[in-house]
Formats: structure tokens, C-alpha cells, sequence
């Protein structure tokens, strides 16, 4: 991770997901009573950390590698339930590049140890062809919902939905490069990435407990705001001429299920 | 005799060689093998703290390349 951040830090985003210890002072002495993906101390450890029995051990550990590492990329730290892990694939060392549209480009089992003997012998993917798929992406400057307002729906999945008062809207994918939004289709445009990065304001948008980051796109007396982290095409609130047109009060990824609760790292 | 007691023994060992053979999946193999995971397909919620406290969702990056690296300390 260390050699492609050199290259490419500056044009694409580095995320490490700190997941639980593969390899903790407590753990199992042996292999075969792990679980499959690992889980069994290691005889000589440079570093000495017991399996995490809550969020705050967790996220010192995480910090503690950061600060060690040097790294300058951002280090995510797992929940306590290791959901983000599940939804991955589980595996101790995996890794994925993903696309500006979020579709997974390319992923890799087993990634850590690419520059070790033993990871060579345990099946190594190394990484290297993401150069190549880089390369052939060209630009790799960001843009954002300010330069594509379609860019939140090319993420949609199925049941996704938002309310605004009494109003539900839902979406529903319609197929290779179609959304349907409140059962009207939407042919998503082919996106050409703008030369120059369109202006943009950031904001956060209140409700309840919970402030959710938004961008504010203005276009004539109509200001727009989108929050890429909630469903479909994210629109959270819509004012025209100083008055407010639209503004959200509930949302989901699945049916009938809110999402706008208060995040919880420690839930067992 | 000697025979059906002989393939009585071997049946009764399918299931543990079945387990120990070489076909026996791997947690890799079922890595590649997972239709949500594959190339192309929607990447999955990844919502969580960063080590400052920030909330961090995946959909915050729309619009740029990310490489992401699960792992541990050790």
C-alpha cells in the first residue's frame, strides 16, 4: 500500500480498514484452533496487542498503528461487530480498488505480505496491475455531485428510498444504465469529467442528533442539496426563491427499514 | 465379506476425506467466487470511524478512485 500511495496519493483516496487482530497475545496457540481466516498467536511479535474487547481499545490500537506507520492515508476502524469485514469477504489481508461510479474494479485475497516470502508462498495477488488500470483510466482528477448529479444513482441498489414529509420516493434499478426513481425511468447520461472541477458549497444538513454532510449545487434561484450517504440520488433538501420546495425527514437502503440513526461502533 | 466391509469402512470415511481432500474450498476461493463481490458490481456499505472520531462513509468518495486495504496490527 505504501508504493502505490507514493504514486498515486495525491489522485486517488487510500483507505485501511483496521479490522480485529489476526494475530492477538491471546489468542489460540495454534492454527487448527482458529477460526478459517485466521486468529492464532504468532511467536515473536513486533507488536503486542490483545484481542480488542471494545470500540475505544480498538481505535487507540488503530491510531497507535497509524502513528507508527507514518501512514498518511485514512484509517477506518471496524465496529465491534465487524460488519464492514463481513461485507467485504472476511479475509484477514484482502484488498479492492473501486471506481468513481462505487462498482468494484478489481480486488485481492491476500495482499499484506506482497513484498514477503512467506506471503508468495500463501498464495500472494499482488497488486501490481492496478498501475495498469490506473493508467488506462487517464484523468484521475475527483469531481463530484456538483459536476454530476446522476453520480449518486449509478450507486442505487433495489428498495432504496427517501421521504420528504408525507411524500415516499423510491428507487428501483431498471437495468444497464437506467434508474428508475418513483417509478419514472432515468436514462443515465454517460459522464464526461468537467476540465475544470464545478463550484460547490459544503454543509451540513440537521436532523434530529444527526448532521449529514451535504453539497449545495446552485442554479439560478434553485439550490440544491445533495448528501451522497443516503439512498439514490441523495437529494436532502430543495429551496427555490428562498423557499423550501422539498426537505427530508426519513430514508433507507431497504424497505421500510430507516437508516438515520445515530452510529453506534460498540453494538455487540 | 471381506468386501462389503471394506466399502461399509470407506463409506463411512467419505464425508471426513470429502472435508480434507484437495476440492475442499478455501476461504480464498469463496473470496473469488462471490457474485456481490465481483468485478463491476455496486462496492458494498462501508460506513465507520476514522482515528479521529470522523464518521466516514464510502459514497463520501463518489466521484474518485479509492483503494481499500483490510487488516490488522499483527
Amino acid at each position: 500500500m505504501g508504493k502505490l500511495f507514493k504514486q498515486h496519493g495525491k489522485d486517488i483516496a487510500f483507505v485501511f480498514v483496521y479490522t480485529r487482530e489476526a494475530h492477538p497475545d491471546d489468542g489460540p496457540e495454534g492454527r487448527g484452533q482458529s477460526d478459517a481466516t485466521g486468529g492464532w498467536r504468532l511467536n515473536g511479535n513486533s507488536v503486542k496487542i490483545d484481542t480488542h474487547t471494545n470500540f475505544k481499545e480498538r481505535l487507540e490500537a488503530a491510531s497507535d498503528l497509524q502513528n507508527a506507520g507514518k501512514q498518511k492515508w485514512t484509517v477506518l476502524v471496524d465496529d465491534m461487530k465487524e460488519t464492514n469485514h463481513k461485507a467485504w469477504g472476511n479475509l484477514p489481508n484482502m484488498a479492492f480498488l473501486i471506481d468513481p461510479l462505487g462498482r468494484i474494479e478489481s480486488k485481492w485475497a491476500w495482499t499484506t505480505s506482497s513484498t514477503s516470502d512467506l506471503g508468495k508462498r500463501n498464495g500472494d495477488e499482488g497488486t501490481d496491475n492496478v498501475y495498469a488500470v490506473l493508467k488506462n483510466a487517464g484523468n484521475l482528477a475527483p469531481y463530484s455531485v456538483a459536476d454530476d448529479h446522476q453520480l449518486p444513482l449509478r450507486d442505487t441498489r433495489g428498495g432504496e428510498w427517501l421521504k420528504y414529509g408525507d411524500k415516499l420516493v423510491v428507487f428501483e434499478p431498471a437495468g444497464e444504465g437506467k434508474v428508475k426513481r418513483d417509478g419514472v425511468e432515468i436514462q443515465l447520461a454517460e459522464f464526461k469529467q468537467p476540465k475544470t472541477a464545478a463550484k460547490k458549497e459544503a454543509k451540513d444538513f440537521a436532523l434530529g442528533k444527526l448532521k449529514l454532510p451535504c453539497v449545495v449545487v446552485t442554479s439560478g434561484t434553485t439550490e440544491t442539496w445533495y448528501c451522497t450517504r443516503l439512498p439514490g440520488d441523495g437529494v436532502v433538501k430543495v429551496v427555490t426563491a428562498g423557499k423550501t420546495k422539498l426537505e427530508l425527514s426519513d430514508a433507507g437502503f431497504e424497505a421500510g427499514k430507516p437508516c438515520l440513526q445515530p452510529y453506534d461502533p460498540d453494538a455487540k | 465379506m471381506r468386501f462389503l466391509a471394506s466399502a461399509a469402512a470407506l463409506l463411512l470415511l467419505l464425508p471426513a476425506l470429502a472435508q480434507r481432500g484437495p476440492g475442499r474450498a478455501s476461504p480464498f476461493t469463496d473470496f473469488h467466487k462471490q457474485a456481490e463481490l465481483a468485478a463491476g458490481q455496486p462496492a458494498p456499505c462501508l460506513f465507520a470511524k476514522d482515528t479521529q472520531g470522523r464518521v466516514i462513509d464510502l459514497r463520501d468518495y463518489l466521484g474518485q478512485w479509492v483503494f481499500i486495504e483490510f487488516g490488522s496490527y499483527t
